[in-house]
Formats: structure tokens, C-alpha cells, sequence
């Protein structure tokens, strides 16, 4: 059983990230690779898209956590866009809207990184 | 909102890939007696980090050892029993994060504690060294501040 899917594109010099189904101890691995890979590669423009993601638990919100600083001192960032309200709730029960930027739309959050 | 009591239970074996599984189960069985959406979701992720905190601390990924679910219902209460034949922790001794301080510091993992207790009504932590660690956490169905407006309502 693996109800976690992640893919990514480039969309305007940032690397899209697109995130699906349940993401906890089990699939947080998977998510943590994914942007391991594009970090090696250096992209650093992050914009994860959870319209899709149905469930996170600290697992999940650790991947997000062990990747901000490195990310930021390498010049970019990790925005997050189109979460559910279910999702934004543990986020926001955290505070980690105090350290992530979140936006209504992924294209706002890309539009972020080229007026910048 | 069903008040009979009954109770419900299931064994797992000790790895990641069954927390789907324990989700949908304490999920069903909260979406039965009546709670909400919002409810359902606090119980399924509070279990979810007791469960994944049995995996990686209790027995340490060893996935042949069994983690026991019980729900159990009374007229005021929902209670799930997270039980394992593990390494016992000392639960007490666990730091609850500052949540400014933790972000501020850019820290990771340790929330699995946190959002059990923000989430649940009450959340235990028994060991009998050597036999069985317990978790049991508390849903009321009613807010004990709702229950004093009924009363003097």
C-alpha cells in the first residue's frame, strides 16, 4: 500500500513540487528524496503544491523542516500553495505559517519568486 | 450521538505501512458514534503519532513485533489504548516544544508528543517494565465547559 505520489516540473525557473495523498511516517521518505534530488540539482526555487494532499502528520512536517534552512541559505525558498483546510490545520496549529509563506494559488506563489 | 458502550480492536504488525490502515480503522469507528469532521481528524492523527512513535522508539523498526489498537466507548468518552511489549520511554520526561522557540531554532521532529496532548482531551502513558507500555488518550463527547452550560441551561 502506497497512497503517496510525488512528481515535479519547472514551471518559470521553479521547480513545482506536487504532492498527493497521505504523507506520514511511512511516505515522508519518499517526499524527503524527491527534494533531496532537486536540492542536489540545484533548485532551490521551491513551490510545493498540496491541493491533493489529504493528510500530513509530523513526519510529513519534519521533511518541510529539514529542508527550510538549507534551501534559504542557498538563496531560495520553500512556498507552499493550494493547501486543503484540513492540512492547513495541523500547519497552523504548529505556527508554521509564521515560517512558511502560503498562498491561495500555486501561480502566486511562483509569481513570488520572479517579481523577487 | 451514540452513547452505548462498546469496544473495538485490532492488532498490527510494528511498521509504517500499517498507519494507513490504523487511520481508517479509529476514523470509522469515530465517524460512528458521531463525531465530526474536525474530531475524526485530531483523533486519527493523534493515534497516528502514537502509533509512529511505537515504531521507531518502542521497538525500533522491528516490524515483526505487534502494536494492539483499542477503542473504547462509553456515554461521555472515546478512548483509544495504543499498547506495545516494547522499549519503555519516559513520557513524562518529554519536553513540551515552545513553538516560537522551535521554529525560530528551525528544529525537527519531536511534534509527535505535542499534537497528541493539543489534540486530545487527556493522554496517559503507563509501563510495566518488562511487560507493556500504554497509551490512552481521551475524546469527550461533550466539552466538560458544554456540559455545565446544558446543566445550568
Amino acid at each position: 500500500m502506497n497512497g503517496f505520489e510525488v512528481k515535479s516540473k519547472e514551471i518559470k525557473n521553479v521547480a513545482v513540487v506536487y504532492i498527493k495523498g497521505y504523507l506520514d511516517a511511512h511516505t515522508a521518505p519518499d517526499f524527503e528524496k524527491a527534494l533531496r534530488d532537486l536540492v542536489d540539482q540545484d533548485r532551490v526555487r521551491l513551490v510545493v503544491n498540496l491541493s491533493e494532499l489529504n493528510y500530513i502528520s509530523s513526519a510529513g512536517l519534519g521533511v518541510f523542516m529539514g529542508f527550510i534552512e538549507e534551501v534559504r541559505g542557498r538563496g531560495g525558498d520553500i512556498k507552499l500553495a493550494e493547501m486543503t483546510d484540513k492540512v492547513f490545520r495541523v500547519f497552523d496549529l504548529l505556527g508554521f505559517p509564521v515560517l512558511y509563506e502560503i498562498y491561495g494559488k500555486e501561480e502566486e506563489a511562483i509569481q513570488k519568486y520572479v517579481k523577487a | 450521538m451514540m452513547k452505548t458502550h462498546a469496544d473495538y480492536s485490532m492488532r498490527i504488525p510494528s511498521h509504517t505501512d500499517n498507519l494507513e490502515i490504523v487511520r481508517n480503522f479509529v476514523s470509522a469507528v469515530a465517524k460512528k458514534v458521531g463525531f465530526g469532521d474536525s474530531e475524526i481528524s485530531k483523533i486519527e492523527l493523534s493515534v497516528d503519532e502514537a502509533c509512529t512513535n511505537v515504531i521507531e522508539h518502542a521497538y525500533r523498526h522491528k516490524a515483526k513485533q505487534k502494536i494492539d489498537v483499542a477503542i473504547k466507548i462509553d456515554y461521555q468518552k472515546f478512548t483509544v489504548i495504543i499498547t506495545d511489549r516494547g522499549r519503555a520511554f519516559n513520557f513524562k520526561d518529554v519536553e513540551m516544544p515552545d513553538m516560537k522557540t522551535y521554529l525560530a531554532e528551525l528544529r525537527v521532529g519531536g511534534l509527535g508528543i505535542y499534537l497528541m496532548k493539543t489534540l486530545m482531551d487527556k493522554v496517559e502513558y503507563h509501563s510495566t517494565p518488562g511487560k507493556k507500555n500504554e497509551v490512552r488518550m481521551v475524546k469527550y463527547f461533550l466539552k466538560k465547559n458544554d456540559a455545565s452550560r446544558e446543566a445550568a441551561g
